[in-house]
């Protein structure tokens, strides 16, 4: 704080060409960087006729309708109710194999308890594209190819070594003393578990579970992979095998409005949570 | 009362708590790994059992043209993407968090914002603003100044590559921004107080206290660059699906062919020999890189 009031009162002197010319990069920059989805955004609410006429060229009449066809006739619908189903479902599923997971880790000495803490740890840098043949082999030998519930299986479980080291770190920063008073009240170990250590922990399952939607709802390799039917596509897929089709006709406003359809949630969710996610820590996450 | 008893234990709330995290992750991360040196060895098209057969894919695979092609392309895209983000990066972030400006928080959110889009609306946004007619891309060259005619940036060998470096970089420099910034304002401040009294300039500044002190922090962003050598998988798949003719086929993209790929059966084996020989290139450049930087906490920062 104290460089900042120093500076503050130092820019005022310090303002030089420089400066402009540095904030003008920034601005410029900045430009580029929204450019292409301003693009996206405001072609979405052409007319078709319009669009082909010109790039830059406003519509002349704002076409929500264009919102309104993509969520119908390409049947965004059925996809956003089966994105909710699946993002909702692993978020769920990954918390509770987690919460629970982490409050033993972090709380009861067992032999073997370390070991488990680094087994599950430890294979944080085995990562990548090795096992994309043989994560598709198993949902297959494991009759849960093209389900939902079976994506959710997989998916919950993904996260899971970064999360671990995250949760049970937090945990273990948690005052016992609570919990000790419930033991003596005479609660049962799941008792206190769910009316102490869980709601101890709801900070960092918060921020966690930012990740694991951006993770869960951006994802398209393995939706892609594992999902036939096209009743089951989540956005991601959905949306890719919409812009397929686009060979055929081509009804760009109408696809670019499924573009801003999906972005909506994510950015919401950046917008609102923007802290939590530019987190230093998190941040390395979000890159693995 | 008994097995109220054992319901109420210590050693039941650890077995019932901890085994479902347990059997999840052994079920979906730890055996696919497993399998991943298992299946290079056969021969296996996900109908028939898998057949033993050595060494055989590892053969085939020495020579194979297409791979090693494919590998020269992840290559190049991370020889140009990865210095990019590297000093892109290093230069907002320190300019952010030197300067004070009051917008600073501003642009901190708007230049990350790319970054957490979903990679299929990234890669499908890019695709029709290089499209030749209607894309914004010729549009803006053209506002510049720059005819470049009808031109399909996609559909040409070297201009395809070119073309998606823009958006490798458009959503990955950021986050690289935000460790940088995390580092740069642990600086201390009395360095930079002591620097201004010196008449210090902002790049003196920048060379002299902020490099010395992030270069750990570099130094390990270095290594976890590595890891970005297979990257960039999906974005070619939507945008070029590694065409023309191969000119932007990665490795992931041409391993996701055999594998998946409409012609012919699967040839899972031969897809997960792929796998392998990915994991053991990254495994020794990362090892190499790791003892050659003598890191300890690269853990701390993730990736």
């Amino acid at each position: 704080m104290a460089r900042k009031e120093q500076g503050q009162s130092g820019m005022v002197k310090r303002q030089n060409v420089g400066d402009y010319i540095l904030r003008g990069l920034l601005a410029l920059w900045a430009l580029i960087i929204i450019l292409p989805l301003i693009w996206v955004i405001y072609t979405s609410l052409k007319t078709n006729q319009e669009f082909f006429m010109s790039a830059w060229g406003w519509p002349k009449t704002l076409q929500w309708n264009n919102y309104l066809i993509a969520w119908k006739e390409l049947g965004i619908g059925q996809s956003v109710l089966n994105t909710v189903y699946l993002v909702v479902g692993s978020m769920l599923l990954n918390t509770f194999l987690l919460s629970t997971g982490c409050y033993v880790l972090a709380r009861f000495k067992f032999p073997g308890s370390n070991l488990i803490y680094w087994f599950i740890v430890g294979s944080y840098f085995v990562t990548g594209l090795n096992t994309m043949v043989t994560g598709y082999i198993l949902m297959r030998q494991l009759n849960l190819l093209n389900s939902l519930t079976g994506l959710i299986a997989f998916y919950a479980a993904q996260p899971l070594v970064f999360n671990t080291l995250i949760l049970t770190a937090a945990m273990k920063g948690q005052p016992k003393e609570l919990e000790e008073a419930a033991y003596i009240d005479g609660a049962t170990y799941w008792q206190t578990f769910f009316h102490v250590g869980l709601p101890l922990s709801a900070p960092t399952l918060l921020t966690i579970n930012i990740l694991n939607f951006m993770r869960f709802y951006n994802d398209f390799l393995h939706p892609l992979l594992f999902i036939r039917d096209e009743s089951k596509f989540p956005l991601s897929v959905a949306i890719y095998s919409m812009s397929q089709a686009m060979a055929y006709r081509s009804d760009w406003v109408t696809l670019f409005a499924a573009f801003v359809i999906m972005m909506i949630p994510t950015i919401t969710i950046y917008a609102v949570f923007q802290k939590n996610m530019t987190n230093n820590l998190m941040v390395g996450s979000l890159k693995g | 009362m008994k097995v109220k008893e054992i319901i109420h234990s210590k050693w039941f709330f650890i077995v019932t708590a901890l085994l479902p995290m347990l059997i999840f992750y052994i079920i979906f991360c730890v055996v696919p790994k497993i399998t991943a040196f298992y299946y290079p060895f056969t021969e296996y098209d996900g109908i028939s059992a898998p057949v033993m057969v050595g060494m055989k894919n590892f053969k085939i695979l020495a020579h194979d043209f297409d791979l090693w092609a494919s590998m020269k392309n992840n290559v190049f895209f991370w020889s140009i993407t990865m210095p990019l983000n590297f000093f892109i990066a290093l230069i907002v972030a320190y300019i952010l968090s030197q300067k004070n400006y009051p917008t600073a928080n501003f642009y901190k959110t708007l230049y990350y914002l790319p970054a957490i889009l979903p990679g299929v609306i990234i890669a499908l946004m890019w695709q029709f603003a290089y499209h030749g007619r209607y894309g914004i891309f010729n549009a803006l060259l053209n506002l510049i100044g720059v005819n470049v005619g009808e031109k399909y940036w996609l559909t040409h060998d070297l201009y395809a590559k070119l073309a998606l470096i823009l958006p490798m970089v458009w959503s990955g420099w950021a986050t690289n921004m935000l460790i940088f910034m995390g580092a740069i304002n642990s600086v201390p401040v009395s360095l930079y107080e002591s620097a201004e009294l010196d008449g210090a300039s902002d790049t003196v500044k920048l060379f002299k206290i902020t490099i010395p002190v992030i270069w750990e922090t570099m130094k390990t962003m270095i290594f976890l660059g590595i890891a970005g050598l297979f990257g960039a998988f999906e974005l070619i798949l939507i945008m070029t699906n590694g065409g023309p003719a191969g000119a932007t086929e990665v490795v992931g993209t041409y391993m996701y062919k055999i594998a998946f790929g409409a012609e012919g059966v699967a040839a899972f084996g031969y897809a997960a020999a792929i796998g392998l020989i990915l994991f053991l290139i990254l495994s020794t450049i990362s090892i190499f890189a790791f003892r050659f930087m003598d890191r300890g906490d690269a853990i701390e920062l993730g990736g």
